[in-house]
């Protein structure tokens, strides 16, 4: 990998080989990612959704977030008009008279996040737990380890499902059902939790291997501290397969968040203000489903509170995965399909 | 490889009680509701009562409360001490009680095992004295509980583990074959689907379409040939009814684990499909059942048996949401209520998880979560285990050092 900062004082600046046009590990990456189909098709699906969900909510008329004060609009079918100003409801209104297309955008925006703030935190400190233990080795690694390996033991479910429990009602601030913060929070703390010892195995397994590689004992020869060595080249090493892992992790949050939703343990939707992920929205709308009694799908039985987000939440959990299964066909063509 | 099996059975079973203490730490001592603090709380109130400052009679618990919580989780031992005695106290093998005529009686609690001058007496979790619920149905032995509910949980696993294998590895099989075939793609991307949404969204969207949808079809349009599946519950006696009511829980459970089989089946036949013997194989002319199953196949197994083992713990996890979402009587939904679970939206056929309240939580119902959780670990441990052994007599050339996540 090329680094365009500025060398430290005392290191040599501008060497010749900065001058060629070698491929460096993105470039070869890219190249490799860009002929894989479903990866590609992943990506540009996943951009897609992301600007989507930036936009939508900004471009569509109706708001998400208040009751309808008219409730003739209340579970209003696809196509009604609003009389009072004119707008469409695109994708039809839900019980409270709330803009279906807005809220389905609008909730991936704080599912997509609730996803994403974990994942950067378990890479974070998977690779710092993971190098250290790796680089150091000794008592650390087998300390460290063995807590891994105990964590990696417990139900992943069950253990959220205490560990929600016991923060919210341990907290003495803001109320978990009443705040959207504390509830954000929470799921953030048991994610991380128990999210960083599967990242955190495999950094140290790629550092063991690292480990004894010339390059690095060439830095150990010429004086290089641990910090430089697990900074400097150990983590550029380290990147793609922590990207690929990254890719995954925020599929398995999206699911997740959603999961805990279900069991009333999420970012509620009977919060103020509003907020609305896949999860809750799916968890509110699926009553509809059960006082089915029309036919069509699309128009008196409002089964579409169910499709549409979870159509949503497919989309995007699915093309995270193409993404994660590209990168990991380039990087081990041996699996390549 | 036998210093490796007994190190990872080591590791088991210094995991389970560990694993154990840390529950108990958290949900009886940690938790604001639990045991711990409410003794606590008790505590103060008796001891202002018996010193007369502030009588405070309606607020005061019993005497016989208290002494049952103490009695209970063993809470005037210290920590850890408290956990260890509450799995097995050799001391504590009576229950004082009283009987009709209101005279005080002994009765013999735990159990009592004598072989010759041997004896082991004692009570406690380990001798099944799990004690009763206290909030999910209230005054309710568990081991009733337990009993009456754990044939729905296992007739569910067996199922959808059938389910998940009698297809999962056929449809490996055909994409490893057809490798890179409209066929193959098509099973990727469904096996990449199933693993890409919540289960209880799979169950949502099998209750609409293959449940609610023709049953409204069938009963208002008149199409008579149109035949549904129920949307959930136990169903009635007989066998028919009990298949039917089976078939969409236990093909929702098996969705994910049967993604996640075929796609590990379809790698491993990958990876021994490209091996010299199989070239062999192919070059001397066998037929390609022969080359496929009998060369190939039988190989590439080895991998998934082990980690067949470790797909227990998932689908008990799967079970809680599975059992809550088709309202079937099982452990895991049991579960999902000791925990405080709630539904957010109240409909009449999920009437047993209690709408969620506004604000707040149902309580903790601790005597059976703790025994949940324990017994949960307790299958973990063992699956684990199994798969280890699984994992070296199977196959001799292990790499010891990559292992999958247990959940």
């Amino acid at each position: 990998m090329i680094s365009t900062e500025t060398a430290p004082v005392g290191q040599p600046t501008g060497t010749a080989i900065d001058t060629y046009a070698i491929p460096g590990h993105w470039s070869l990456l890219w190249k490799g990612f860009r002929k894989h189909r479903i990866g590609m098709i992943g990506l540009i699906i996943f951009v897609l959704m992301i600007l989507a969900v930036i936009f939508v909510p900004i471009i569509s008329p109706n708001p998400y977030n208040r009751v309808n004060p008219d409730s003739s609009l209340w579970a209003a079918p696809i196509g009604t008009v609003d009389h009072s100003n004119g707008h469409v409801f695109l994708l039809g209104s839900d019980k409270i008279g709330r803009d279906n297309l807005t809220l389905i955008f609008q909730a991936g925006r704080i599912s997509l996040t609730v996803a994403l703030i974990p994942t950067l935190l378990i890479l974070i400190i998977g690779f710092l737990v993971g190098a250290a233990t790796g680089y150091f080795g000794g008592w650390l690694d087998s300390i460290v380890m063995r807590i891994a390996d105990f964590l990696l033991g417990i139900p992943i479910l069950p253990a959220y499902i205490i560990v929600i429990r016991l923060i919210r009602d341990t907290s003495t601030g803001p109320h978990f059902a009443e705040d959207w913060g504390a509830a954000f929070a929470t799921i953030i703390i048991a994610f991380v939790l128990f999210g960083w010892m599967g990242i955190s195995r495999m950094v140290r397994g790629l550092v063991l291997s690292l480990r004894s590689q010339p390059f690095i004992e060439a830095a150990q020869a010429l004086g290089a501290g641990a910090p430089r060595i697990i900074f400097r080249h150990l983590l550029p090493n380290t990147m793609v397969p922590l990207l690929v892992a990254g890719m995954f992790a925020v599929g398995d949050f999206i699911i997740m968040e959603a999961m805990l939703a279900y069991f009333g343990l999420g970012i509620r939707d009977t919060l103020q203000p509003t907020i609305v992920t896949w999860g809750n929205l799916l968890t509110s709308g699926q009553d509809q489903v059960w006082f089915m009694t029309n036919l069509n799908p699309f128009e008196q039985i409002r089964g579409y509170l169910v499709l549409f987000p979870s159509a949503l939440l497919l989309i995007t959990v699915l093309s995270i995965n193409f993404i994660g299964e590209g990168l990991r066909d380039v990087l081990d063509p041996r699996r390549h399909s | 490889m036998t210093t490796y099996l007994i190190r990872r059975i080591l590791q088991s079973i210094i995991f389970l009680p560990l694993a154990s203490l840390l529950i108990y730490t958290l949900l009886v001592m940690w938790m604001p509701s639990g045991p711990q603090s409410q003794y606590n709380a008790e505590k103060v109130i008796l001891d202002r009562a018996a010193q007369d400052v502030t009588p405070m009679p309606e607020l005061a618990p019993t005497r016989a409360d208290f002494a049952d919580l103490e009695e209970r989780y063993k809470l005037n031992n210290p920590w850890p001490l408290n956990f260890f005695v509450w799995l097995f106290d050799p001391n504590d093998t009576t229950l004082k009680g009283y009987n009709i005529k209101g005279q005080p009686i002994v009765i013999q609690k735990g159990i009592n095992i004598s072989l010759g001058s041997l004896s082991l007496r004692g009570s406690g979790m380990l001798t099944g004295d799990f004690g009763t619920s206290t909030a999910y149905a209230t005054g309710t032995p568990i081991a009733t509980i337990l009993a009456s509910r754990w044939g729905g949980t296992l007739v569910l696993l067996s199922a959808s583990f059938l389910i998940a294998l009698l297809i999962g590895i056929p449809l490996g099989v055909v994409g490893a074959v057809r490798q890179r075939s409209p066929l193959d793609h098509t099973i990727t991307f469904f096996s990449l689907a199933g693993l890409s949404v919540p289960s209880y969204v799979i169950g949502l969207l099998f209750i609409m379409f293959l449940a609610i949808l023709p049953k409204a079809l069938h009963d208002q349009n008149g199409w008579d040939w149109l035949p549904w599946l129920p949307a959930g519950g136990m169903g009635d006696d007989d066998l028919w009814s009990r298949v039917t009511h089976l078939a969409l829980p236990a093909t929702t459970l098996a969705l994910p684990q049967l993604a996640w089989i075929s796609r590990h089946t379809r790698f491993a036949l990958l990876d021994v499909l490209s091996q010299d013997y199989i070239r062999t194989a192919w070059a001397k002319g066998l037929r390609s059942y022969k080359v496929i199953f009998k060369h190939a196949l039988r190989n590439s197994l080895i991998p998934l048996i082990t980690q067949l083992a470790l797909l227990v713990p998932v689908l008990m996890s799967g079970a809680i949401v599975v059992e809550t979402v088709f309202a079937l009587q099982g452990v895991g939904k049991a579960f999902f209520r000791s925990i405080g679970g709630c539904l957010i939206t109240y409909n009449s056929l999920l009437s047993d998880p209690a709408p969620c309240p506004l604000i707040g939580y149902f309580p903790i119902d601790y005597p059976l979560a703790l025994t949940l959780l324990l017994i949960m670990l307790v299958i973990v441990a063992v699956a684990n285990v199994v798969a280890d052994m699984l994992y070296s007599i199977v196959d001799p050339r292990i790499n010891y050092e990559s292992k999958g996540r247990t959940m």
